[in-house]
């Protein structure tokens, strides 16, 4: 069964110990890597409002962004959030900024 | 070499897959197959060179989806070759094989009560002769089609009866002949369900006029399922087209001609298609159930079929082929339904000079953009992806659809922007058509991922592990052949392929390929110590090799591509104990999975001698 779930953390630094502490697997040079089949998109802070730009690219307004730090997750095999997630889940009734592709939030959140 | 891979106890090539699995061709059991996963849909290029969505796809769901059923002929006698079954007005006479008028100064009318009152009809009829007046219409009950037909010709028409009497219908001073009256329903099966909308012509057209909603409806959808719709909107004005209640989740409102595909998951069992403001002609709906999405991808990029493994990966740009939700600037202008890469009419034709298309997209300079670009015609250079100023982003475009590739920007300027076509600098084309935009958080490209509203989209990761058994896999000696291409030279991590024992949560027992993160293919064996470096060999993996590992006691071998590799260092010979599993990551883990194109791998349960081992490799 694959669940989706939209969590909002305090900071970047917040997710990422939230995400390292999921499964994973140490190679043999030392490096650690997932061994689980989740899919964990880091979207960070997500645009409130679009900043604007002339054709050379520059900032005429900056971007307003959102004080929390997203991460969209496609648990596989999950059917309840990991411990210490579910305090940062958000319910949206759309699918929200970001989505996977050809797999509803709406019809797949946990 | 066919006869070679005859010995393999374990051979795979691309050919055959299933709902979450690659089949072996040997064994012929299910012993040597992999199991497969990826949790999100995909698109790979198929077989004809087109870009679809990878997934298990159920028949065709619409009936009559392009409107073009007929229910059988309905006039009767109307090529008039007798002068029966015909109610004869006033002036109207049959013979010689026509219906004949002469003027009569008042209208009269040729008759026949075939209609049913609220069924749509083609009607079709020639006129062969006329000295005067006209065929003032014909009536379907009191609604007139094919208004003030004055000259010789055959003339079609559709229309909603409102009564049972068919009427030709010719004017006061009508004087001619007529002949082949065909008449014959419109969606005779009552497929589709209408409220201010008419069927003609092949499509579907909505009947309003500034105000309210029409729509046109199929009692075809199950509740939770996931479908893939598609449609075309031929002409428009004004207003929108949503399709209405059996989406959930999804806004989906397109205002332009064009081709539109919607991946959906119904929320009621309504197929319902509504219009808005002036309406919209509509043709070729089409739903298909998705069943699966576990399904590997046979991949012909390269021109032969090769199961491709990616890694997760994110599409940043929005509306990746909507491009008129893009900016125009310095006099851009674009335009819909060209013909795209995917089969459809989805592409934009971009025109201008001395100004970019361009999207906010907040990128960064080390990201990796891709879009599909054509001319209009001949060949000429624009600047894609990125700012004018960049220097790696000035292509050769020909008429021929091509995927271009810039694998990060060369200046800050405008770095944060996707620039779909920039016009600036040394473009030397006015016009180009354009079609899926990408920007990837990767060093180099992965496969199209479509974002068709204002959401980014993630493709999942792929696995395919866990295939063999004790009885397949030697664990005292044994070859394992692998033909594959990378994604990348370097890869950000280190990718594996593992030959292992099923529950080993250490290294012990493996065997392992290993595509470094600095390029090189290292392999590595381990029995019960440390990890012992075999061979460490720098490989481009952005072309397609022909490896072949021997593992033995003290008969370790590596060919690459006909050529034997030397040893790494003096490694410790591994012994292995119960080798049974085969797996693109490490030890069937799904972690560190292997990414890339592969034509082959096979499991020999013998070390194969060095002519051997040249001859299965020689490229």
């Amino acid at each position: 069964m694959k669940f989706i779930g939209k969590y909002e953390f305090n900071s970047l630094e917040q997710a990422e110990s939230k995400i390292n502490a999921l499964p994973s697997i140490v190679d043999e040079d030392g490096n650690s890597h997932p061994a689980h089949r989740h899919t964990i998109v880091k979207i960070g802070f997500i645009v409130i409002e679009n900043g604007t730009y002339n054709e050379e690219g520059d900032v005429l307004t900056e971007p307003v962004l959102n004080d929390k730090y997203s991460v969209d997750v496609l648990w596989n095999n999950l059917e309840s959030h990991p411990y210490g997630w579910a305090s940062y889940s958000i319910d949206l009734d759309n699918e929200g900024s970001h989505s996977f592709l050809g797999v509803s939030y709406t019809n797949n959140k946990l | 070499m066919s006869n070679l891979l005859e010995k393999a106890s374990i051979l795979t090539t691309p050919t055959a897959y299933g709902n979450g699995v690659v089949n072996s061709i040997i064994p012929n059991t299910a012993d040597g197959d992999f199991q497969f996963s990826r949790n999100s849909f995909a698109t790979r290029v198929n077989e004809n060179g087109l870009i679809e969505t990878q997934s298990n796809e159920g028949p065709e769901e619409v009936q009559n989806g392009n409107f073009s059923e007929l229910g059988a002929e309905e006039s009767i006698n109307g090529n008039f070759e007798t002068d029966s079954d015909w109610i004869k007005e006033s002036g109207w006479t049959i013979s010689g094989g026509t219906a004949n008028r002469t003027n009569t100064g008042t209208f009269t009318a040729l008759q026949q009560n075939i209609l049913t009152s609220g069924k749509t009809y083609k009607v079709t009829f020639t006129i062969d002769s006329i000295t005067s007046g006209k065929v003032y219409g014909i009536r379907l009950g009191s609604n007139y089609i094919l208004r003030d037909e004055s000259t010789t010709g055959t003339y079609t028409g559709y229309g909603t009866a409102n009564g049972s009497t068919l009427s030709i219908m010719g004017n006061q001073t009508f004087s001619g002949s007529i002949d082949n009256v065909s008449v014959k329903q419109v969606d005779p099966n009552d497929n589709w369900g209408k409220n201010n909308a008419n069927i003609s012509n092949g499509y579907f057209e909505m009947l309003i006029d500034g105000a309210g909603t029409a729509s046109i409806t199929q009692n075809i959808l199950t509740i939770g399922r996931n479908y893939i719709l598609k449609f075309e909107i031929l002409e428009y004005t004004s207003g929108l087209v949503g399709v209405s209640s059996a989406v959930s989740g999804v806004g989906f409102y397109p205002n332009a001609v064009g081709s539109f595909t919607l991946n959906f998951v119904a929320a009621q069992s309504i197929l319902s298609l509504v219009g808005t403001e002036f309406g919209f002609k509509i043709d070729n709906i089409s739903i298909i159930e998705v069943i699966q999405s576990d399904i590997p991808r046979i991949d012909y990029t390269n021109g032969c079929g090769e199961l491709l493994l990616e890694p997760a990966s994110t599409n940043l740009v929005t509306y990746s082929e909507d491009f008129s939700q893009w900016t125009f600037g310095g006099g851009i202008t674009v335009e819909s339904g060209y013909l795209a890469p995917d089969g459809s009419n989805s592409a934009y034709r971009v025109s201008g000079s001395g100004g970019a298309l361009s999207f906010a997209a907040s990128a960064t300079q080390t990201q990796t953009r891709t879009i599909y670009a054509k001319t209009v015609s001949g060949t000429g250079q624009a600047h894609l992806c990125s700012y004018f100023g960049n220097t790696n982003n000035l292509f050769t475009i020909t008429d021929q659809w091509q995927r271009f590739e810039v694998n990060g920007t060369t200046t800050p300027t405008g770095s944060a922007t996707f620039y779909g076509v920039d016009f600036r600098g040394s473009t030397n084309l006015s016009e180009i058509i354009v079609w899926g935009a990408q920007l990837e958080d990767l060093t180099y490209a992965t496969s199209y991922i479509p974002t068709t509203s204002g959401s980014t989209v993630t493709r999942a990761a792929e696995t395919l592990n866990n295939a063999g058994n004790s009885d397949l896999i030697n664990s005292t000696e044994g070859t394992l052949y692998l033909e594959t291409k990378g994604l990348v030279d370097i890869p950000q991590a280190s990718r594996y392929i593992s030959l292992s024992k099923n529950g080993e949560t250490s290294f012990n027992n493996s065997l392992v390929i290993q595509q470094r993160n600095n390029g090189f293919l290292r392999i590595y064996a381990n029995d019960t110590g440390t990890v012992d470096i075999q061979f460490n060999v720098n490989v481009d993996f952005t072309q397609n090799h022909k490896i072949a590992v021997v593992y033995k006691l003290n008969g370790y071998k590596l060919f690459i591509d006909g050529v034997a590799q030397n040893l790494f260092g003096t490694p410790t010979q591994a012994v292995f104990s119960g080798l049974d599993n085969l797996s693109f990551d490490l030890r069937g883990s799904s972690s560190s999975a292997w990414t890339g194109n592969i034509k082959c791998v096979a499991v020999f349960k013998e070390a194969l001698s060095d002519t051997e081992l040249a001859s299965l490799t020689t490229i």
